[in-house]
């Protein structure tokens, strides 16, 4: 009661000094960074820590300024704590640099509480439907937005759908107030992706509703649902503002929008295979953002696009120049109704497959390094190496295998499903005839059309990838390939990394590939590496000199 | 000499002790020593016990992180160590007197924090949290107790005693965690616990023996050694937390009769 008193003295006679700010009834505010205000508020701080009316409960070095030291005080009334009063004072060497606070003056009440510990408890537990408590019920001297502090109990309470902290009155167990706690935590949430899987969604909680929008990793990662609206997303392509009310959400953080979830959690996870595998920071390594674009045309709308807008279906993209301000902007299609094929496959929204959204975001990473010209042999090569890193983003989350949502070496084989027999996927880095691209430079397709063949011809480089790593013979040569094994596939994923996004000129051709990577490999493993070695032998194997 | 003359010498040697024997009155047999009569009616104890065995315990509970189930896992080590102890009892019946005795012992415990904390971007891929914190323990033990006094002599008395012990014991329950972390995410690393003071009561039993030297007729010094220990259970949020109180404890101190 002593301490409290003087904490009413020292605060009557501080506000007569009119150091401080804007007042609430029982509230003392003060923000004091000048000279004489420090001098005023540093002493009664002291006094307040000596008396026990302020606890430090927090002492941190601001790593910034390493000089300073942050105290954090907290209230104390007869030893229960003051919830919400802090005092924080900054001091360099002990000489105070800021001091603000916000802690209650005039406290006058009764410090015993007429409800029992094993009352408040059940009444917490009453709160919610099947709640559990996940804080111990603790006294605390609640204070209420102009009205009288009063003696609460306090606890966590977690219930069905809901956690939230709750405070009720001491004396008659009356609620007083409860604020949910969801926002602070970590606002993460699950959802079943494209193929059937849970997934964890790093999201935002927003307005009451949970949002595509990424708080965890360094740079801004947003989902946008165009909502079967592709008037919208081609004007968002072609510039037109993003609003928050475009971005993906959901109401329970229980996420059911299949390519929602899949484009939002596999764009973070691409983001975090560069990061951990090559330590890379996104598209341009300083975290441009990673804005995508889904749900453009539902799958009963792809029916009846025209075939010029059939891309908004049955594709992705990267598009370096689109979005508000030229952003970049990658672009996830919805595929077609179940019961539809498109070239004897199915084919399910494109963001459900991680080698495909990686394949995107690449495109990203390649636009921002060496820039390869989208079209003949460095546009194979930008192909190729999209592919590369597809299929390695795969393996470095996924278990091997054959089956839906397993690594492997095709591409996009979870979004485009046979319907009948034939093959899963849109191209093979094994085995790249199977659809009739090339696996040696001796079959490239020469036409024009696909700007030159670049995703017919990007199978040469990207099978020389696959048989760096697994080994093998190649079809048409029949040079077998010594590869590092899949335990030492970082080393190849690597090399290649290297060139493709800081050793090749925008220009490249697959001779020039071919060097940059070899000597990407000396770089970093050594000439007689066994990476160095099983490169220059894939390129022999299929035929780039 | 032959064997007859040898035998018949053997046999009146024998025949001749036994007449003796018959013709001397029974020499009477000596008393055996008595038990000095217990004097006094009230008894007193006060002192220091050891307690011997510790009472380590384990705490289990479940976490949710990151929409995914983890683990916390609190091993407390409540070592031995010592207590004060004090006593007194009342004659009521011929060695039988019935006392109430209090035993007070609180350590400063390490609990052991082992958590895993699940990843916020995957399944599965949850994140080791190791740390310790400082929880107080005290335990309050009062013993209803029936004593039987057994008086070796005028100076010394052996008491062995047992009933039973209402035991309350106050423990710094860690019920969650704060720790620290940065992208990506794949360590974690724990910064403080977060832990509140629970009390619990349990029922138990005591047993045990003292001997007493008492160098006046009213005060003398005393060591003991006695059982007495309970099973509390403490409910939380994650369940029941179950611990030992009490136990083996050795000691001595002042010893008062009146």
């Amino acid at each position: 009661m002593k301490g409290v008193m003087a904490l009413a003295t020292a605060a009557a006679a501080l506000l007569s000094l009119q150091v401080g700010s804007a007042q609430q009834p029982s509230s003392l505010r003060f923000n004091a960074t000048t000279v004489n205000d420090l001098r005023t508020w540093d002493q009664f701080v002291s006094a307040q820590e000596r008396a026990g009316g302020l606890r430090v409960t927090q002492v941190e070095q601001d790593p910034s300024l390493p000089s300073r030291t942050v105290e954090r005080m907290h209230q104390y009334y007869q030893g229960i704590p003051v919830w919400g009063a802090e005092v924080v004072r900054d001091s360099d060497g002990g000489v105070p640099m800021s001091i603000f606070g916000d802690v209650s003056a005039q406290l006058d009440l009764d410090a015993q509480p007429t409800l029992t510990v094993d009352a408040a408890t059940k009444i917490f537990l009453s709160s919610a439907v099947s709640a559990t408590l996940l804080r111990p019920v603790n006294l605390v001297v609640f204070r209420l937005q102009n009205a009288e502090p009063r003696l609460a109990y306090m606890s966590v309470v977690a219930g069905t759908n809901e956690v939230f902290r709750a405070f009720i009155d001491a004396a008659s167990g009356v609620e007083l107030q409860r604020y949910s706690m969801l926002q602070k935590q970590s606002a993460v949430g699950t959802g079943r992706g494209v193929v059937g899987d849970t997934k964890k969604m790093s999201v935002r909680l927003q307005a009451g509703v949970y949002v595509a929008d990424d708080p965890l990793r360094p740079p801004v990662l947003t989902t946008f649902d165009m909502r079967n609206n592709l008037i919208r997303a081609l004007n968002v392509l072609f510039g037109a503002p993003l609003f928050a009310s475009d971005v993906a959400s959901d109401a329970d953080n229980n996420w059911t929008d299949v390519s929602a979830v899949d484009a939002h959690a596999q764009i973070g996870w691409t983001y975090d295979y560069y990061f951990k595998r090559h330590g890379r920071r996104g598209l341009d390594n300083r975290d441009r953002p990673l804005i995508s674009l889904i749900n453009a045309v539902s799958q009963q709308d792809a029916l009846s696009l025209p075939p010029e807008l059939l891309d908004f279906a049955l594709n992705a993209f990267w598009c370096p120049e689109c979005g508000p301000g030229g952003i970049g902007v990658m672009f996830f299609g919805n595929g077609l109704p179940s019961n539809s094929t498109f070239f004897g496959q199915n084919v399910s929204p494109l963001a459900g497959s991680l080698d495909i959204v990686a394949h995107e975001l690449t495109h990203g990473v390649t636009s921002a390094s060496s820039n390869l010209l989208p079209f003949d042999e460095p546009g194979a090569l930008n192909e190729a190496f999209s592919d590369m890193m597809g299929t390695s983003a795969e393996f470095f989350f996924q278990v091997p295998g054959s089956g839906i949502g397993q690594a492997d070496y095709l591409m996009g084989e979870d979004s485009f499903r046979a319907s009948g027999g034939g093959l899963n996927g849109i191209r093979s880095l094994v085995n790249p005839i199977a659809f009739g691209d090339p696996d040696h430079y001796s079959l490239k397709f020469t036409g024009s059309e696909d700007e030159g063949g670049v995703h017919t011809n990007s199978t040469i480089p990207s099978h020389a990838f696959y048989l760096s790593i697994e080994g093998g013979r190649n079809r048409v040569s029949g040079i077998t390939v010594q590869g590092v094994g899949a335990a030492n596939r970082e080393q190849i994923e690597k090399s290649f990394y290297r060139a493709f996004t800081f050793l090749l000129p925008a220009s490249a051709s697959f001779s020039t590939a071919r060097a940059a990577t070899i000597q990407a490999a000396r770089d970093l493993y050594g000439a007689n590496s066994a990476a160095a070695t099983a490169i220059t032998q894939a390129w022999t194997a299929v035929g780039v000199n | 000499m032959t064997l007859r003359a040898l035998l018949s010498v053997i046999l009146t040697c024998a025949f001749c002790t036994a007449a003796e024997a018959q013709t001397r009155p029974p020499a009477p047999r000596p008393a055996p020593p008595r038990r000095p009569a217990i004097a006094e009616r009230v008894f007193f104890s006060a002192g220091v016990l050891f307690q011997v065995n510790s009472n380590d315990f384990t705490d289990t509970a479940t976490i949710r992180r990151n929409a995914e189930n983890g683990r916390l896992e609190t091993a407390y080590d409540v070592g031995s160590g010592l207590a004060v102890d004090v006593s007194g009892s009342y004659l009521v019946w011929k060695n039988l007197a019935v006392g109430v005795g209090l035993t007070l012992f609180s350590a400063s415990t390490t609990a052991a924090i082992d958590a895993q904390v699940p990843h916020p971007f995957f399944f599965n891929q949850p994140r080791p949290v190791t740390g310790e914190f400082d929880a107080d323990r005290s335990e309050t033990a009062v013993h209803v107790q029936a004593r039987w006094l057994i008086p070796v002599n005028n100076k010394m008395l052996v008491t062995i005693f047992g009933g039973p012990s209402f035991f309350s014991v106050e423990q710094d329950i860690v019920s969650d965690f704060e720790y620290s972390e940065s992208y990506p995410f794949d360590t974690a690393t724990f910064t403080r616990a977060i832990a509140a003071s629970q009390s619990e009561s349990a029922v138990g039993v005591n047993i045990g023996g003292d001997v007493a030297y008492f160098f006046t007729p009213n005060v003398g010094v005393g060591g003991t050694v006695q059982y007495s220990g309970a099973t509390v259970e403490m409910t939380q949020p994650s369940g029941t937390v179950e611990m030992k109180a009490g136990g083996l404890q050795v000691g001595g101190g002042l010893r008062l009769r009146f």
